[in-house]
């Protein structure tokens, strides 16, 4: 059983929504979901004035419409499930510490901020700072996992401490920004600058990348810890072939601007 | 009760509690696993004297392991869960870690885990990286050949070592090859391993000693050669050897699996006798009446 | 600094005044020493003294245009009327967003922050398309810094980072870091080095000891490889490809930083607007932190607008961020990207915008200006622009610094007074602002009361 909620009514700006999640909505009458509080920009409206709510507060919630500008869906969630038929606005998940999110559409900016735990999938494209900290804070997610089948924006897990990332198509720049440790997959190529300033964690990238001069090369290898995620990965829904499980990847380490903990793993076709 | 040929003898075998583990160990190609897990196995036999029981549960194909490489399960058990943690870090230290292309995993999804990879990572020298993944965390230590995987910690859970079966024969070969065939039969089960060489005893013994810091000795009651010399023993006329099998398990179902099928096998290859050691009943918490097992079926 | 008066000499001349230690706001070195000539009968300034090129232009050009003070739909109204307009948009809006502020005196600057506090507001300056990154950078990694005037006395290393100000503040080198003499630099030039790091020889060029040229887009690599040689690692050998810089002039530059008494890295748009942005601010305020381990070394950016550091300043003392401030939910919310004009135009966030002295019109991206054209917009503004034109509410304001008094800061965080040449008829930004102010009280007490 789960509840669902259609979006009827066209946000005029954007709608915050930190309600639609099922620590909010778990054991709510329906009239009770229909009355619960969100921002339309500057004023304070109630989830029924935008959106069509069927059952009463379970901890499955299907969201129905294109939610591109409602922010913060599933917010600090602990458990249970969010489904969004189609697009996701900002700060999916927000804070979330467990429990998972699937968006069957695209996902904005800040995916995940200020994750502990849990799990967001995203079958389309997210924007910048995809599980990043926000702007201010000196760590990025501490757990959790955040998995993008299609393409990112700029600073991919940035400051992240912990977690997995992993996506599907590109990313942008400045992939791993600042990381304090945890784990980056990117397999359809990163734009420059990746690892910039990280102290420990793993970069792993199917396609060549340009490493800043701060990165050394160490030698290839075919790293036994990967094949454990890209099966993870696998399980998951993406699809990993038996080139990149098995194949030789150059290993590069860095930032020496930092500790010189961090490693950049690049596949080598060869 | 006759088993064919076979006299079972109306007995049963006592059995202890231990601790036991899983040890998943892959490696780039099978030989490479097989030669880590010989090591890792090696004087395990008893923990009388090698302080833990070990031996292979099974191999396991490169589509079933976690990293997708050729790999071997072991069962390791010892008395305490304290003295798992130990005997898991020395043996995995000295034994897989050395094995080149090796890597080495719980086997065990558990309530109850003990420190391990947390403890071989200080190997690493402070070059070690944690990783966790779905949930679970494990050490990559940089080594000489690359990188050695090994899991955080590892499931351990009550088990149950000592379970046996002797075979009583009017020539050693029959006795022999009724305790191998048995050996045989009984590794086939999950969950089981027989920690002695090939499964099979050929010195049983019993505890205690006239001697002060012994703690076991020959089990005299079923040794030939002592028939007539002794007063307590337990061996019809012309009974030439006894061998014993024995075996560990995870639970007391596949225990009692095992030692059904092994009374089976023993019994195809014409043994005389199928008896079981025990120590009348005081020493260990499970028993296993063979008649039961038999019955069972 | 002496206060603006009617010299005696001047008295048989009744229509010429003198207005000494006035305030040039055309650029961020705010030069404060200015002597004004003005000719009272003609609303102009004669003779800017002290003044340099863009200075002398910004004073000599200015006059009093015919136009009317307030406009709705290009329709003249009196100015009452349009108060009452844009009031009426501001309280109506469910996203009023505010942008601008870096060419007002911080008085007005005050203001637009208490609207925003009332209508629950987003505001953000015009730091955001220039500096922003470099504000991003000051929170993620600190910054090191002093005044104009202690480099002026001690810095005998000064490196100026992808900006020209030759051309852009022809009185920074004078005023402040080459020629001028100072405390611990007796000789002046002679006294300290001079770099230039810059993808191109610019006219800033012949003043600098020596020009680093470094490939467009490599800033960052650059800084990287410097920050990784000052802590003693290694770089890539091929340095010099990936960057166009030398490993020896690398080593050099490094040494030269390592071992100066007072070294200052002065950076520009150059740097901060380039790919990488804020990370290229960070990675020189990175930098200068790193250096402090050897010698005081400091870092700078080199501000564009006249008072775009007040409006740094006033957003943050008012709400603890520097732009991009967010009110809807009654206190301030700080998030570049989301709540930055730029991009929240482009995504279409906002239903009505306040436009104060800036022309978004003009030099936002295509697809900022076309959601701006669909909304209502109040522009401030002391001389037509695109977009005043386009204007819903549009208000001609005295200019400040010439028409007007108040305080703005230097590029250095320094507050300096401003002394008006000649009145004008237009109002000043602060009195419309506190126009609209009084008014949207008022509608939120009727609102509040309703209500009720
Ligand atoms: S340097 Fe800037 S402030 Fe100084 S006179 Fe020139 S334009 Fe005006």
């Amino acid at each position: 059983m789960h509840t669902e909620l259609e979006l009827t009514t066209a946000p005029e700006v954007p709608i915050e929504a930190e309600c639609l999640s099922p620590a909010k909505i778990k054991g709510l009458s329906q009239s009770g979901i229909e009355h619960l509080a969100m921002m339309h920009g500057n004023r304070k409206v109630r989830v029924g004035d935008f959106f069509r709510v069927t059952g009463n507060g379970q901890s499955s919630l299907r969201l129905e419409g294109d939610l591109s500008r409602v922010k913060y869906i599933g917010a600090g969630m602990k458990e249970g499930e969010v489904r969004v038929n189609g697009s996701a606005g900002m700060h999916l998940g927000a804070g979330m510490s467990g429990g998972v999110i699937r968006v069957s559409g695209d996902a904005s900016d800040w995916v995940g901020p200020e994750m502990s735990g849990g799990r967001i999938e995203v079958m389309g494209n997210a924007g910048h700072m995809v599980g990043s900290a926000y702007r201010g804070q000196r760590v990025g997610i501490m757990g959790g996992e955040i998995l993008i089948h299609g393409n990112v924006k700029n600073e991919l897990g940035s400051a992240m401490r912990r977690g997995l990332i992993a996506v599907g198509g590109q990313a942008g720049d400045f992939v791993g920004v600042n990381m304090r440790a945890g784990t980056i997959v990117v397999m359809g190529g990163m734009g420059i600058r990746a690892g910039a300033g990280m102290v420990r964690g793993s970069i792993i990238s199917f396609e060549p990348v340009e490493l800043l001069p701060t990165f050394t090369y160490s030698c290839w290898l075919r790293p036994t810890f990967l094949r454990f995620y890209l099966c993870h990965l696998g399980q998951s829904g993406f699809e990993i072939d038996d080139d990149h499980m098995g194949g030789r990847y150059r290993r590069y380490c860095g930032d020496s601007v930092e500790e010189n903990r961090g490693e950049i793993l690049v596949f080598d076709s060869r | 009760m006759r088993v064919g040929k076979t006299e079972v003898v109306d007995t049963f075998a006592e059995a202890f509690g231990m601790w036991g583990a899983r040890v998943i160990i892959t490696a780039d190609t099978k030989n490479w696993a097989r030669a880590a897990a010989q090591s890792f196995t090696g004087f395990a036999t008893s923990v009388i004297r090698c302080k833990c029981e070990a031996a292979v549960e099974c191999e396991i194909s490169d589509t079933d392991t976690p990293d997708l490489r050729p790999g071997i399960s072991v069962l390791l058990f010892a008395m305490s869960e304290k003295d798992m943690s130990a005997r898991l870090v020395e043996r995995i230290g000295q034994c897989v870690m050395t094995c080149p292309t090796t890597a080495c995993y719980n086997g065990l999804e558990n309530g109850t885990t003990v420190p391990v990879g947390q403890r071989l990572r200080f190997f690493g020298d402070g070059h070690q990286i944690a990783k966790v993944v779905g949930g679970r965390k494990f050490w990559r230590i940089p080594i000489m050949g690359g990188e050695f995987l090994v899991d955080d910690v590892f499931g351990v859970q009550p088990a149950i070592g000592g379970g046996n079966l002797l075979m009583l024969g009017r020539s050693g070969r029959t006795a022999l090859r009724a305790a191998s065939g048995a050996a045989d039969a009984m590794r086939d089960v999950a969950g089981v391993f027989l920690p002695f060489p090939q499964g099979v005893v050929g010195s049983g013994s019993k505890v205690g000693s006239r001697y002060k810091g012994m703690i076991a000795s020959t089990n005299e009651a079923y040794c030939p050669t002592l028939r007539g010399r002794v007063e307590n023993s337990a061996l019809p006329e012309g009974i030439a050897a006894v061998y014993e099998v024995v075996v560990n398990g995870l639970d007391e179902n596949a225990l009692r699996e095992a030692m059904r099928r092994g009374i089976q096998a023993a019994a195809e290859r014409g043994v005389d006798y199928v008896s079981a050691g025990n120590y009348g009943g005081t020493l260990g918490q499970y028993k296993f009446h063979l008649y039961e097992l038999l019955e069972s079926n | 600094m002496s206060e603006t008066k009617t010299p005696e000499a001047a008295k048989d001349e009744p229509n010429i005044r003198i207005v000494e230690d006035a305030t040039c706001t055309f650029c961020g070195c705010v030069c404060d020493d200015m002597e004004l000539t003005v000719d009272l009968d003609a609303n102009r300034i004669t003779k800017a003294k002290n003044a340099c090129v863009l200075g002398r232009a910004w004073f000599l050009q200015h006059g009093i245009e015919d136009h009317p003070q307030a406009m709705i739909d290009g329709r003249e109204v009196p100015l009452e009327e349009a108060m009452d307009e844009a009031a009426r948009i501001l309280h109506e809006a469910k996203f009023p967003i505010t942008y601008g502020l870096s060419d007002s005196p911080c008085e007005a600057q005050r203001v637009a922050v208490a609207i925003n506090d009332l209508v629950l507001g987003n505001i953000d300056t015009t730091t955001s398309v220039c500096h922003g990154p470099s504000g991003i950078a000051f929170q993620g990694v600190g910054e090191s810094t002093s005044t104009l005037g202690e480099v002026k006395n001690r810095a005998d290393l000064v490196i100026y980072w992808g900006g020209n100000p030759a051309e852009s503040h022809p009185r920074h080198f004078t005023r402040y870091t080459v020629t001028p003499k100072g405390r611990y630099i007796p000789n002046g030039k002679k006294d300290r080095y001079v770099v230039l790091i810059d993808v191109r020889k610019t006219p800033s060029a012949p003043v600098a000891d020596q020009l680093i040229r470094v490939k467009p887009g490599r800033d960052f690599e650059l800084l990287w490889a410097l920050r990784a040689l000052v802590r003693g690692r290694d770089v890539d050998p091929d340095i010099e490809k990936i960057t166009g810089v030398s490993r020896e002039v690398l080593d050099e530059l490094v040494e030269r930083m390592k071992n100066c008494n007072f070294g200052v890295l002065f950076f520009g748009m150059g740097l901060t607007m380039t790919r990488g942005r804020h990370f290229n601010s960070g990675a020189l305020l990175a930098l200068a932190t790193d250096l402090n381990k050897y010698t005081h070394f400091v870092a700078k950016p080199v501000r564009g607008h006249g008072n775009v550091t007040g409006a740094d300043n006033v957003v943050s003392w008012q709400t603890g961020y520097p732009f991009g401030v967010n009110f809807h939910r009654g206190y301030p919310r700080f998030n570049p990207g989301e709540y930055t004009t730029v991009d929240l135009l482009a995504r279409g966030d906002a239903d009505a915008a306040l436009m104060i002295a800036t022309d978004p019109a003009s030099n936002f991206p295509k697809r900022a200006i076309e959601h701006l054209k669909k909304i209502p917009v109040i522009s401030l503004d002391a001389k037509p622009t695109y977009t005043s034109r386009q204007a819903r509410v549009a208000f001609m304001v005295a200019t400040y610094g010439i028409n007007t008094g108040g305080t703005v800061y230097r590029m250095d965080d320094v507050p300096i007074t401003l002394r008006p040449a000649f009145d004008s008829p237009f109002p000043t930004d602060e009195e419309v602002l506190t126009g609209i102010h009084t008014r949207l009280k008022k509608l939120r007490a009727n609102g509040r009361k309703k209500a009720a």
